[in-house]
């Protein structure tokens, strides 16, 4: 490689470029960190003062958490709105859902978690592809239209699903088996999904490193800019989509598990929704974010429930007053205002 | 990379609704000179060049590269066929630093497959390879400065360097010194005399002196069409051209 030239007196030559934003990328994994840690020990001090029914709370925490992470791989970085996330989360509790239904009486049935865990996200990512290459080729609000309608196709083949229950779903009354592991045990269950939850973070923050997920972000930038220096955009683009789904759908998995409830309601739109709201309150474009806006959305509602009926019109008046102050959403005004890397 | 690539448009024709944009336009670049291509705001310079670029198609005519038909070939796939472009507008990546744009770039020409591994900043070759870019443009800033930082000037020669870093050996270069400071201009003339021998050079270009310096051929447009074309000094003797252009900037 020829010498660097005389111009550049601040940087040896050979020698590694300075990390993409410097002090921000660090506190970035101090806040990750941080949070997960958290999560991590909360189940273990909530009891002792006076939350011990926010258990059940913390799971959908750890799981609609690792759905907004997955999301935000294509929303904050790949700067495309999926209004259809939820379709993913469906998926996910109908492919696990159905194999766990017919133990006993279908030989291809199983409970085991290691086969319909993995089997789901098959399945995610499979849909991902299709719904993916399908909603690529539009852009903007066109493409948040088109994946909302994805959703409510989904949403409306599971609801027909008479041998599930149809618009009723129905009831599993059992979880699928992980090895030793007792998943029946609701402490338990919470670490398997805290655990998939730490390894989503640190596999989307491969991610956005890599080759591919610095493209996905340079077509975020401009997306002509990207094709014009060679890059086929669409392809990484479709990458990240497949991606997320697939990870969105292990969450659906999840979800199942912990409600031991299959119905149609899990793919609603205003899941979708839901997500992004995680999202916008968390931090769009900063992966950790997702578990942030997870954990105050699920929390605040949980703890305003047991004060007052009207809880939905206070936790709307908290998410105005976040969303006004906090531009960026949580980790945003944590991690400094600047443009997101 | 010592063969004569030829670039070549050959009677391409282009509309926006009623608007006659490019009228056969036929124009040829090739190794060891510089062709410039000048006309009055409108005349449709950047079209041309955006027909040549593969981000526009033609409605009529044809890109030929060494022969081979390349009107249908989309813009990314010209760029692995050698053929880059700059914008006439400055558009670094927000998301990225300075040295981090032109790697981006280097990689974006490259990595046509989807890979995760290993980090794109991993790349020790690729990256002493931007950075050797920065200097040969005269660009002398930090490479960590986030690209919102920079001025216009060095957002220019930013831009030069990620068409750079595409290896292209066909450069497509829209108005490159619009804004630069005297020096960077000399900086960056030097840049493209010493390119000319083994790349293909087309330039669009309002700075006139820059124009006569540089360029071995000059074609003048007007409303889409070639009013003329030719050498420096038969252009600048031009008797339609003078009427049409040159009087009109000075």
């Amino acid at each position: 490689m020829a010498d660097p030239g005389a111009g550049i007196t601040t940087v040896q030559a050979g020698e590694e470029p300075p990390p993409i934003g410097g002090r921000r990328m660090r506190r970035s994994f101090v806040l990750t960190v941080a949070v997960l840690a958290i999560l991590g020990v909360s189940p273990l001090i909530i009891e002792p003062i006076g939350f011990g029914y926010l258990e059940s709370t913390l799971t959908r925490v750890a799981i609609l958490g690792m759905a907004a992470v997955a999301l935000d791989y294509i929303v904050g970085y790949g700067g495309l709105i999926s209004l259809g996330h939820a379709l993913f989360l469906g998926a996910g509790a109908y492919a696990s859902g159905i194999l766990l239904f017919h133990l006993g009486d279908r030989a291809w049935a199983t409970d085991q978690a290691l086969i319909a865990w993995p089997f789901a996200m098959l399945v995610g990512a499979l849909l991902g592809w299709g719904f993916g290459a399908l909603a690529l080729r539009t852009k903007s609000v066109y493409f948040i239209m088109v994946t909302l309608a994805f959703n409510q196709m989904m949403f409306f083949l599971f609801n027909s699903l008479e041998a599930y229950g149809g618009d009723d779903g129905v009831r599993l009354g059992a979880r699928n088996r992980l090895g030793p592991l007792s998943l029946e045990d609701d402490r338990m269950f919470f670490y398997v999904c805290f655990a998939l939850l730490v390894l989503a973070v640190v596999w989307f923050n491969i991610l956005i490193r890599s080759p591919s997920g610095w493209i996905l972000r340079g077509a975020r930038d401009n997306e002509l800019r990207m094709r014009s220096v060679g890059a086929v955009t669409r392809r990484h683009q479709l990458a990240a989509f497949v991606m997320s789904s697939a990870f969105v759908t292990l969450a659906g998995a999840l979800a199942v598990n912990e409600t031991q409830f299959m119905s149609p309601g899990i793919s609603h739109w205003t899941q979708s929704g839901e997500l992004l709201l995680m999202l916008i309150v968390g931090g769009v474009g900063s992966l950790v974010g997702g578990v942030i806006g997870a954990g105050v959305l699920l929390v605040l509602e949980e703890i305003a429930i047991g004060y007052t009926s009207d809880w939905a019109f206070y936790v709307g008046a908290a998410l105005i007053v976040i969303v006004m102050l906090a531009r960026g959403g949580i980790a945003g005004v944590i991690l400094g205002r600047h443009r997101n890397v | 990379m010592s063969e004569t690539t030829i670039l070549e448009a050959r009677g391409l024709d282009k509309h926006f609704g009623h608007l006659h944009v490019t009228r056969s336009l036929d124009l040829t670049v090739q190794t060891g000179r510089i062709h410039a291509l000048i006309g009055p705001n409108g005349a449709g310079k950047t079209t041309a060049l955006s027909l040549l670029s593969g981000n526009l198609a033609p409605d009529a005519g044809r890109v030929v590269l060494n022969g081979r038909d390349i009107t249908l070939v989309d813009l990314p796939r010209r760029v692995d066929m050698g053929i880059c472009r700059s914008w006439q507008t400055s558009s670094p990546f927000a998301g990225f630093n300075v040295g981090e744009n032109v790697v981006l770039s280097a990689l974006a020409a490259t990595e046509k497959r989807v890979r995760f591994f290993p980090r794109a900043s991993a790349d020790v070759d690729r990256n002493s390879f931007a950075r050797s870019l920065l200097g040969d443009v005269g660009l002398t800033v930090d490479p960590s400065l986030p690209v919102i930082e920079l001025d216009h000037g060095a957002r220019r020669l930013l831009e030069i360097a990620m068409v750079l870093a595409t290896r292209p050996s066909i450069l497509l270069l829209d108005e490159p010194m619009a804004g630069l400071a005297p020096s960077d201009v000399r900086v960056v003339s030097d840049l493209l005399l010493g390119l000319k021998d083994d790349h293909g050079l087309l330039l669009v270009e309002h700075d006139m002196d820059v124009v006569f310096t540089l360029a071995d051929e000059i074609t003048v447009l007007a409303d889409g069409a070639i009013v003329a074309s030719g050498a420096p000094d038969a252009i600048r003797a031009n008797p339609v051209v003078r009427a049409l252009y040159l009087q009109e900037e000075r």
